[in-house]
């Protein structure tokens, strides 16, 4: 049972890494703006064609 | 949004091709047939995208997630040059040296969705000059990176061409920073609860699942440690608001907590220091982390709905065209940097800058901003002038009399911000009943410790009681709450009601009866024909010519009656040499005669107000009276509002006569038509009526708007109104009224269905406690069940809110 000395310091080491890491990126502003970027992600990063099209144009 | 149980009543179930609005006058493009649009803003958005190759916008929209509804947008018709001015680049415009490149942050009006972002941050492709452009969706922020050389009215005029009205932010404030850190710090306690509750489990777990001896006690000892910084850090709101709260003397939910976690933690010191392994630290930290997350969910869902109330911080900034004694002509420059003496010229179509009086011409102005009249005001020179009225009629010179704060527009507003602090927040349901359970909680304790110290010995009473404060520590109401009510607030965003604050629903489930304003909100607010009398016949219709001829005018008249006429489908007849005069209405030549529209003065005969001649080679052929009309649905709906219990009543600026016309036909009695109200008068009455809603759009309403229990905003409205109301409806209508009251009275159920959920569950919790049945493992599983049961009933919700959601992804 002796080994529950190692695993339960190292488990919780692990989980305060995690929380650094989470608080680093909470101050860095990795979560100031939750919308945008979710969304933006989804969006095509190709170019528009920017061939001249005037169908529809009125007047 | 259609209203709920009547879908599809009108007769065509056409909608815009740009915003997705009903149609009621079909607007086209000359060779398209496959598009139709609500207005001409719509279209004029829909050509701009299609000729930069951006339909692509139309996909995006249709696939990605809506959230907000927004109705039909305004054709943009300003140059923005004012933000050329040097004044307005030291204000508003950042450089970077290194990079030669400058920065202008916009609030725009109008994000409601994945294809805003997707066109707005297109903008480098096809703007020249432009670097980068970002867009925070959730403040509705853009920032715009252009070369040095570029013009920024170039890009404000191209991002308002797209139908996104923008208004210049200053560099970062105070409040935003504050904001950003306050958002920060809520996180980092959610995340430090979150890790130290999960592992204070793993320790708890292993104690409640057998340990025994000195291993035992050590991972006792370890949860005491883990559960230290939810304690001392996580918990700390807590503690801050139950303190502020008792001092003040009044019940908060959070007095049970804060006891709760007093109680429990020190008591579970004591025991482990005694030598017993029976802590309460895993339930007492897993409370703390749920309840930060919930509230985080409501603060969240609630920074929605006070956005929208940034736009009344614009108000009456914009364009001014200011006298420069130095060059002699007319400079354009933000009215925001307008002086008291400054000579102004205000164009038609323009909103008076500051208030002042006339100094040359001669000019109509529309005034229902701040007189609730939509009938236009002949103003000559020494007559004076209101910020943010509309000029209709000729250029005009002002003199500068008061600007900002001190314009009558200004003192409305600080009016308005002074209610608003004044304001004594509601004592909720919730709130209440939280006092009367903490009340009921301390009774049964003590009851509890004397007749088991009585029956057994001081250790066991005292367990037994502590087991009993923890186990109804009334996380229910807590944490239910918040999500119900986080919920509801983004229900409503998507169907286009825009809600400040989370009490407003409960408000509005309370009030017993709406006030509604009548220009604007009962009506369309704008002239449609009431008489149509032809003198002469000629060879063509009277209708065609005029419906012609007003095709091109931008005048609020012109525009409304063509969107009559086109309903009844007239022919459209080549027009050539159009002028248009302000005042002097319009001309041109169809076939030869040369034809005029223009007002009648003087001889209106038996037609009252508004009435325009269509007037061929000089001789009168047509005369045509004009009147506000109810929307089309305003009648059942009215009724529909009655049904749910609400009184109708109608408080208005304008004459008896049009006031009892509008009235009846909407079905609301004469005993409850106020005409000829003021916007004071307005105020008094409102703050001599318990629990009432007020609906209204304009600036006269904005004071009645803040002072009566809830303030909606119809869509349409001034910005200043809808600084004032607690209420937006970005769709336009009465329709996402009636969808307000049901919501929220369907929340306030739900909400009252989780209280009586919890409050059995607790009374069942407590019998067990003082029996002694409880103990720390069964604690730790009864807590979290009747966590997610009430979390289970309220995602689910009640039979209307699932329909609620269906129709709103059905319809969006």
């Amino acid at each position: 049972m002796s080994i529950i000395y190692v695993l339960a310091p190292l488990a919780l080491l692990l989980g305060l890494s995690a929380v650094i890491a989470f608080l680093w990126a909470v101050n860095k502003g990795q979560f100031d703006d939750m919308e945008t970027p979710a969304n933006r992600m989804l969006l095509e990063d190709e170019p528009i064609q920017n061939e001249t099209n005037n169908k529809g144009i009125d007047s | 949004m259609e209203d709920l149980k009547h879908t599809h009543t009108s007769k065509t179930a056409l909608q815009c091709s740009h915003c997705g609005e009903k149609v009621v006058t079909e607007f086209k493009n000359h060779d398209d047939e496959e598009h139709v649009f609500c207005c001409t803003g719509c279209r004029a958005v829909f050509n701009i995208l299609a000729s930069k190759g951006l339909e692509e916008y139309y996909d995006m929209k249709e696939k990605g997630p809506i959230f907000k509804a927004r109705g039909p947008i305004k054709e943009n018709k300003e140059n923005f040059r004012y933000m050329d001015s040097s004044e307005f680049e030291e204000e508003f415009v950042q450089y970077n040296s290194e990079t030669g490149t400058k920065t202008v942050r916009f609030y725009l009006e109008g994000i409601h969705c994945l294809a805003c972002l997707w066109l707005l941050e297109k903008l480098p492709e096809f703007k020249k000059g432009i670097t980068q452009s970002r867009l925070e969706m959730s403040d509705s922020v853009l920032s715009v990176t252009m070369e040095k050389n570029v013009f920024i009215s170039d890009v404000a005029k191209e991002i308002a061409d797209l139908g996104y009205p923008p208004h210049p932010l200053a560099s970062k404030g105070d409040l935003e920073s504050f904001e950003i850190k306050e958002n920060r710090k809520d996180l980092s306690r959610i995340g430090v609860a979150a890790f130290c509750s999960m592992n204070i489990m793993l320790y708890a777990v292993s104690i409640y699942g057998g340990a025994e001896g000195a291993l035992a006690h050590q991972f006792a000892w370890v949860t005491v440690v883990l559960s230290l910084p939810v304690l001392f850090y996580s918990a700390i709101p807590f503690y801050k608001s139950a303190w502020s709260t008792l001092k003040k003397g009044t019940p908060s939910i959070d007095q049970p907590v804060v006891l709760a976690i007093l109680v429990g933690s020190l008591s579970g010191v004591i025991d482990i220091w005694n030598g017993k392994v029976d802590t309460y630290f895993d339930s007492l930290s897993v409370l703390v982390f749920l309840l930060l997350f919930s509230r985080y969910i409501l603060k969240k869902a609630q920074k929605k709905g006070l956005d929208s109330s940034l736009a009344g911080s614009f108000f009456g900034n914009g364009l001014a065209h200011r006298f420069n004694s130095d060059t002699g002509q007319f400079e354009d420059i933000y009215s925001r940097f307008l002086k008291v003496g400054d000579n102004i010229k205000v164009m038609p179509g323009e909103i008076f800058p500051a208030d002042g009086d006339i100094t040359k011409g001669q000019t109509s102005a529309d005034l229902s901003l701040l007189s609730g009249e939509s009938t236009p005001v002949n103003m000559f020179p020494g007559t004076p002038v209101f910020n943010g009225t509309v000029n209709l009629g000729n250029p005009v010179e002002v003199r500068v009399s008061y600007v900002g704060q001190d314009s009558r527009l200004g003192q409305i507003l600080e009016k308005i911000q002074q209610d608003r602090s004044e304001k004594s927040p509601l004592l909720s349901t919730v709130d209440r009943l939280a006092h009367q359970f903490i009340v009921a909680i301390f009774i049964i304790s003590a009851f509890v410790l004397g007749i088991n110290w009585y029956l057994y010995d001081g250790a066991i009473a005292i367990t037994r009681t502590l087991s009993l404060v923890i186990v109804t520590c009334p996380c229910a109401l807590a944490l239910a709450t918040p999500l119900a009510l986080s919920r509801s607030l983004n229900l409503a965003a998507k169907a286009g009601i825009i809600i400040k604050t989370f009490d407003v629903l409960e408000r509005v489930a309370r009030s017993k009866s709406i006030l509604f304003d009548k220009t604007g909100t009962i009506t369309y607010g704008t002239l449609s024909i009431d008489g149509w009398k032809d003198l002469h016949q000629g060879e063509l219709s009277s209708k065609d010519i005029i419906y012609s001829l007003e095709k091109f005018s931008n005048h609020p008249i012109g525009k409304s009656l063509t969107q009559q006429l086109g309903d009844e489908g007239v022919k459209e007849l080549p027009v050539s040499d159009f002028i248009e005069r302000s005042g002097l209405g319009v001309s041109g030549t169809i076939n030869g005669i040369s034809y005029q529209i223009k007002k009648i003065e003087g001889k209106t005969g038996s037609y009252p107000t508004n009435t325009i001649g269509l007037y061929g080679d000089e001789k009168l052929l047509t005369i045509v009276s004009l009147k506000d009309t109810p929307r089309h649905n305003a009648k059942r709906l009215i009724q529909k509002l009655k049904d749910l219990g609400k009184a109708a009543f109608i408080l208005s600026g304008d004459s008896k006569q049009n006031v009892a016309r509008i009235g009846s036909a909407v079905g609301i009695e004469t005993e409850k038509q106020f005409s000829e109200f003021s916007p004071e008068d307005k105020h008094e009455l409102i703050s001599q009526m318990p629990d009432v809603m007020m609906v209204g759009d304009g600036a006269n309403d904005a004071m009645a708007l803040q002072k009566a229990n809830v303030g909606v905003a119809v869509s349409g409205s001034v910005e200043v109104s809808l600084r004032a109301a607690d209420v937006y409806l970005t769709t336009p209508g009465l329709e996402p009224l009636t969808n307000l009251v049901e919501l929220s009275n369907q929340t306030l159920k739900l909400i009252k269905r989780n209280l009586v959920i919890s409050v059995v569950y607790n009374l069942l919790g407590a019998t067990l406690a003082a029996l002694g049945y409880i103990t720390p493992l069964s604690a730790a599983i009864l807590m979290p069940i009747s966590s997610f049961t009430v979390l289970f009933t309220t995602l689910y919700g009640t039979k209307w809110l699932r329909h609620f959601v269906r129709q709103s992804e059905v319809t969006l």
